[in-house]
């Protein structure tokens, strides 16, 4: 297990490539980026700059065409499919914009299934959910299916499966762009709390308030990292 | 409404492969329906080509309530005093020799009264038809002929009307000619060429004076506006009357049934008939809920275009009429194509449906078959259109249309998608139960023994004309010659003579009482009777179980001795042993016969015989006027049948010889109609298990395409291939099996139908239950597969971009 | 007055509560305006769009449009009153992917009742105001997004309704493009039309006379002048 400070996530030149009709599109180009275990940091840029494709790249959701991959000190290049599989399922937690909850399944059967897919015992994956419900303040809606909740709620949920399987890191992808101010700011505070527990963050956002909640802010314009403000005084 | 149907015809253009997919199952299942609905109009629905066809009644003697043939007198009796039928016309068939032009044939007749001709309202091409007068004891032998007899062998001459021909070695003058569409009674095989009185008949007219002797039967023509039940009422009446003014032996279990002429005369093929419908109709309707889905699948696609289109100003009413346009377009090609299809396939069906089937060579695709397709086609377009177009048109534009939540809750439909699987999953089952029944039965029939050896056996009948063979001593000398004749063949290992043959379709029942027991009016005690030759048992290979059989020393000189059936051992002396018992045979009031053997029982008129009594005597002891022969040979049956024809003409150049036949062929022949069930609504019942897993499929595949995002979600929190095939799997499982469920359900329903059908195995069977069941699931199952693994292939990123 | 909201509301039930779309909803729009709705992503724009233009039915209060109480009406009357006076234009154009320009431009026309001889000189004449005659047998996928555009907007005019919705119409356009649909809409103001756009640009919403602010469902704010707010989205 990393110590706090030490590097969990780095990035040695990642350049992503898509085809598309005999075009090349450069998503990423050369990206080197430093995460420390406990940081909170924040991506930012205009839409279509490839912040969302570095997200995907940073949680074993897609790979890169070059460069490589470091996580928790392991390169994830040559993981097979099933151990890819493992590796989001344990070492990351996804938080997305459109919520993502699974529309037949109640709130805690949401909160469950990544613990599902461990093959964890029922009694432990309760007292697991449970806790990561109450963490949210969502315990009394566990019985609720999605469609009865806000989008603060649902987004709350989110963060409670994110949280759940005790991640190494936590990925969002802009968690508040579909959510009102108000429900904005309490999932912003949610995470702020999460991170100030000992969580580590990596959030894409293109809101400069919300990325002002970071510790520090990566700005990608055109597939490259063009400016990274610290909040703190942390440096690389 | 005309650019709705352009608007249609150009998205199918601009979608060959689903276009041409709907097309062709549509195609397959209106040809289908198509095809079986020209049989059945044909042979159960259009009146027969006679006029006043819907008031034509069968009238039936019932012994015992069972149908049964009608004595000449009693049938006088009822013409003089009904009131309700105003004409009544009595006929039976049988074949005569006609000699005179060219080699002796055995020709297939009618024996009718002249009430027939103006009651069906028939009238001759050439000469006239039969009259009173002709039925008249002692007047001039008449026969009317058939157009095909006329061309044959008469050259169509039209001189020859008027002049005599020799029947059977009678001069009968022939005085008319009747069209070739002219067919009564009903028998594609042996259609009948001759009418003639029956009176003109050495045979019938023996047998008209006795009130005893069955042989006719009769068909009446309604008085306008009497209802059938008033009519049976009155009809009833009369035959009690008859009873009472005849007081004779078992005459009081007689009675008379009047039922509708058509019904009587389709009676045993209508059931299945309708079964086919049904199952071919079942098939249209699993396609229906297939293309259906299809275009539910299709329209959520559309969700957006729909909107727009409301957006733009279009009511509900325009779109459901656009979206109805598209699916009525898809049957239209669908039915013409389908017509097409059933023009070809109406002859192939016609080959393998059983012969015996009345009017089915007349079957064609005219125009009721045509009105029928249109109206299929409508109801398909219609059926396929409907719920995709009330779906999607009930979706509110606003969702759709707002920017950034595109296809975000796109599970339009999605219950009703899983509704039309579950229904089509139970729709094929109860047709694949049905299927499974019928083939079962099929196969088990297949597995009856007939009670004889089939193999290598070739049947010639032959009828012996009264002028030149007079008495008994006559047909025992032909008898003898016949024998000695066919023996001697190259090739001929065994042969025989009897009486009649099984299977070939007739029999004598002959009564009989034993000796020394009293008589009990009630009950009937009357078993098949065959006059056999000694070695008729070792020939058919029927097992002698007790007893002995005919040896040359059972002559006309000898006492008189009889073998019966095991059967007839067990109902008439349960428990005892017969052999050595004497039983008198109402045969020219012969005296009592000894039983000399028990031999196993025969099936006589087909496999699915029940056990019936069977009494066998010498030839010599009972001589007929008509007998077969039967012969094993090491030639080929067409050889072997130019030589028993060549033997015969040896023995009698004048005798005709009538059906030369295998036992196989007539084996087969009684299995036509099974057969002919089993295979079609086995076709019928693989076609809905094709369409049933090709729309689990359909329904899965779009499922997985809709749940990408949810699948997405899953992998990205950690979900193996496993996980994801299982979670697809189980959703195809679970409707599967509410498809099997409530189709066993409606299998036990529906299948109760079926039972007369059946044969061997009963309509609940478990093991075809199961047994389907594991076929459909099977079947399933692999439909299910190929979206489960599609599913684990999906990439979660793009799964996540496309939301 | 051509357009009048009273306290209308939008909410869904979710759970035991609701959650309002739209608060107390309160607008009045002129003949001849040419008015900009403006606000964060979520905070109502579309959905007030889609009620003036009577694509949405599910809300309470009171409606008037040209003086007819909208929210007493039933659908079909609704729909006849929306497909007299309403044209409206969207984000992607919505053209309809299977029919050529001409056929797309047609449509409105079709569900009118227009007699075929007239829709065919509608269409031309509506094919040679916006100089779009030579694309007349393409289909939309043959077009760039400003000609699907330019399209869209025909469409929405050429059954010549008083009031265009347009919701951000240059959404999807790169600015010269977007620069020209929103002079067409200025002229189409020009010569009588009554517009109501929503957009997230000030640029697009300084060629209107006033523009109304949403937040979170409510009005906020209503100004004769474009004035700076927060720049949602992403563009």
């Amino acid at each position: 297990m990393a110590e706090n400070g030490q590097a969990l996530i780095k990035l040695d030149g990642v350049t992503k490539v898509f085809f598309t009709d005999e075009v090349e599109t450069h998503a990423l180009s050369g990206i080197h980026l430093l995460i420390n275990k406990g940081e909170y940091v924040s991506i930012a840029g205009p839409s279509g700059c490839g912040k969302s494709t570095l997200l995907s790249i940073l949680g074993l959701l897609d790979s890169p065409t070059e460069g490589q991959y470091h996580l928790n000190n392991r390169p994830v290049a040559e993981l097979a499919a099933s151990e890819r599989a493992r590796v989001r399922n344990r070492e990351i937690g996804f938080i997305f914009q459109s919520f993502n909850l699974i529309g037949d399944l109640t709130v805690f059967e949401n909160v469950e299934l990544p613990l599902t897919y461990r093959g964890m015992k029922a009694a432990e994956r309760r007292q697991r959910v449970e806790a990561a419900l109450e963490r949210v303040g969502m315990a009394h809606r566990a019985k609720h299916l999605p469609s009865q909740l806000s989008g603060g709620q649902q987004q709350r949920v989110a963060v409670a499966r994110a949280v759940a399987g005790e991640p190494l890191i936590l990925l969002a992808d802009e968690p508040t762009g579909n959510l009102d101010s108000r429900s904005g700011e309490a999932v912003m505070d949610l995470l702020r709390e999460l991170h100030q527990s000992g969580a580590t963050i990596c959030m894409v956002t293109h809101d400069p308030r919300y990325a002002r909640h970071a510790d520090r802010s990566i700005h990608v314009f055109d597939g490259r990292v063009v400016e990274e403000q610290t909040e703190m005084a942390v440096t690389e | 409404m005309i650019s709705d149907f352009r608007q249609a015809l150009r998205l199918l253009v601009k979608n060959p492969g689903f276009s041409a997919l709907v097309v062709a199952v549509l195609a397959l299942g209106i040809g289908a329906n198509t095809a079986i609905f020209s049989i059945v109009d044909g042979v159960l629905l259009k009146p027969l080509p006679f006029a006043d066809a819907r008031r034509l009644v069968a009238i039936d003697t019932t012994v015992r309530n069972e149908p049964d043939d009608t004595a000449y007198l009693d049938f006088l009796d009822w013409r003089s005093q009904a009131t309700t039928i105003d004409r009544m016309a009595a006929y039976s068939t049988a074949a005569v020799t006609l000699t005179g032009r060219g080699e002796a044939a055995s020709i297939p007749t009618a024996v009718v009264t002249a009430d027939l001709f103006p009651l069906l309202g028939v009238r001759p091409i050439q000469g006239r038809v039969l009259t009173p007068a002709d039925d008249a004891r002692g007047a001039t032998r008449t026969a009317v002929i058939s157009e095909t007899l006329w061309a044959q062998r008469f050259s169509r001459d039209p001189s020859m009307v008027g002049r005599p021909a020799v029947v059977d070695g009678d001069p009968i003058v022939i005085v008319g000619v009747m069209p070739a569409r002219f067919e009564f009674p009903f028998d594609a095989e042996n259609p009948p060429q001759i009418w003639m009185p029956i009176m003109a008949s050495r045979f019938s007219a023996q047998w008209a004076g006795q009130r005893g002797a069955s042989f006719l039967k009769a068909i009446g023509h309604l008085r306008s506006g009497a209802q059938l039940p008033s009519v049976q009422a009155e009809m009833s009446a009369v035959a009690a009357r008859v009873n009472a003014a005849n007081p004779q032996e078992g005459r009081s279990a007689r009675g008379v049934l009047i039922r509708p002429f058509q019904d009587m005369l389709v009676r045993s093929y209508r059931l299945a008939l309708v079964v086919l419908l049904c199952a071919v109709s079942a098939v249209l309707l699993i396609a229906c809920a297939n293309i259906a889905n299809l275009l539910l699948a299709r329209g959520t696609v559309r969700r957006r275009e729909i909107a727009v289109r409301t957006a733009l100003g279009a009511s509900r009413g325009q779109i459901v009429r656009q979206l109805m346009s598209e699916s009525l377009v898809l049957a239209a090609v669908g039915g013409v194509g389908g017509t097409l299809l059933a023009w070809w396939g109406v002859d192939a069906l016609v080959r393998v449906s059983p012969l015996q089937i009345p009017r089915l060579h007349t079957v064609h695709i005219d125009r009721s078959v045509l009105a029928f397709t249109v109206l299929a086609t409508m109801v398909t377009g219609v059926l396929c259109g409907m719920v995709p177009a009330i779906q999607l048109s009930r979706a509110n534009p606003g969702d759709a249309l707002k920017d950034g939540d595109r296809g975000g809750s796109g599970a339009c439909g999605g219950r009703t998608r899983q509704v039309l699987v579950v229904a089509e999953v139970a729709l094929s089952l109860v047709l694949l139960v049905s299927a499974g029944l019928l083939l079962r039965s099929f196969v088990q029939l297949q597995r009856v023994s007939p009670g004889f050896v089939t193999e290598r056996a070739v049947t010639m009948q032959i009828l012996l004309p009264q002028t030149r063979y007079p008495n008994q001593a006559a047909f025992i000398r032909f008898y003898r010659r016949l024998q000695a004749g066919v023996r001697a063949l190259p090739g001929v290992t065994a042969s025989a003579v009897s009486t009649t043959l099984p299977m070939t379709g007739s029999d004598i029942g002959m009564g009989f009482r034993v000796e020394g027991r009293p008589v009990d009016p009630n009950v009937r005690t009357s078993a098949a009777f065959f006059g056999v030759s000694p070695d008729y048992f070792r020939t058919m290979g029927i097992p002698i179980v007790e007893g002995r059989g005919f040896t040359e020393r059972d002559d006309e000189r000898a006492p008189g001795v009889i073998v019966i059936n095991e059967t007839m051992a067990a109902r008439t002396w349960p428990g005892e042993n017969p052999i050595g018992k004497a039983v008198i045979v109402s045969y020219n009031d012969t005296p009592p016969r000894t039983i000399v053997g028990i031999v196993a029982d025969v099936k006589q008129g087909g496999l699915t015989d029940r056990r019936q009594p069977q009494m066998y005597t010498p030839f010599v002891q009972a001589p007929w006027p008509f007998l077969a022969t039967v012969v094993r040979t090491t030639a080929a049956p067409q050889s072997a049948a130019g030589s028993l024809r060549q033997a015969l003409a040896r023995l009698d150049p004048e005798q005709a010889a009538g059906e030369i036949r295998t036992l196989d062929e007539y084996v087969a022949r009684s299995m036509a109609t099974p057969r002919f069930t089993a295979i079609l609504i086995g076709a019928f019942a693989g076609l809905a298990l094709l369409l049933a897993g090709f729309g689990l499929y359909g329904v899965m595949a779009y499922s997985v395409a809709q749940r990408r995002r949810e699948i997405g979600i899953r992998m990205a929190l950690g979900a193996r291939e496993a996980d994801v095939r299982s979670l697809v799997a189980g959703q195809a499982l679970r409707m599967g099996a509410a498809g099997v469920t409530i189709g066993l359900a409606g299998a036990l329903l529906v299948t109760r139908i079926l039972d007369s059908l059946l044969f061997g195995v009963t309509a609940g069977d478990p093991a075809t239950f199961a047994g389907v069941s594991a076929v459909l699931m099977t079947v399933l199952i692999v439909a299910a597969y190929l979206p489960a693994r599609r599913a684990t292939r999906l990439d979660p990123i793009v799964a996540l971009r496309a939301d | 007055m051509l357009i009048s909201l009273r306290n209308v509301e939008k909410s869904y039930p979710i759970g035991v509560g609701r959650v309002y779309v739209l608060r107390r909803v309160n607008l009045d729009i002129r003949e001849g305006e040419f008015v900009s709705i403006m606000g964060p992503s979520g905070a109502g724009k579309s959905t007030v769009l889609h009620i003036l233009g009577m694509h949405d039915s599910a809300w309470s209060g009171e409606y008037y449009f040209m003086d007819q109480p909208v929210h007493r009406l039933n659908p079909k009357q609704r729909s006849e009153l929306h497909k007299k006076h309403i044209g409206f234009v969207f984000q992607s154009y919505h053209l309809l992917d299977n029919l050529t320009v001409y056929e797309n431009l047609e449509i409105p026309l079709s569900y009118r009742n227009v007699s075929r001889k007239d829709r065919q000189s509608m269409v031309a004449d509506i094919l040679d105001r916006f100089q779009i005659v030579g694309k007349k047998d393409l289909y939309p996928n043959q077009l760039s997004g400003g000609q699907q555009q330019l399209v869209g907007v025909a469409r929405a005019v050429i059954a010549n309704p008083q009031v265009i919705l347009a919701d951000e119409p240059t959404g999807n356009l790169h600015t010269a493009q977007g620069k020209e649909i929103m002079e067409l809409f200025r002229s189409l103001n020009d010569s009588g039309a009554t517009i109501i756009q929503v957009t997230h640009s000030e640029v697009n919403a300084s060629y209107g006379t006033r523009i109304i602010q949403l937040r979170d469902g409510w009005v906020v704010d209503e100004e004769a002048q474009p004035a700076v707010g927060s720049r949602a989205g992403d563009h």
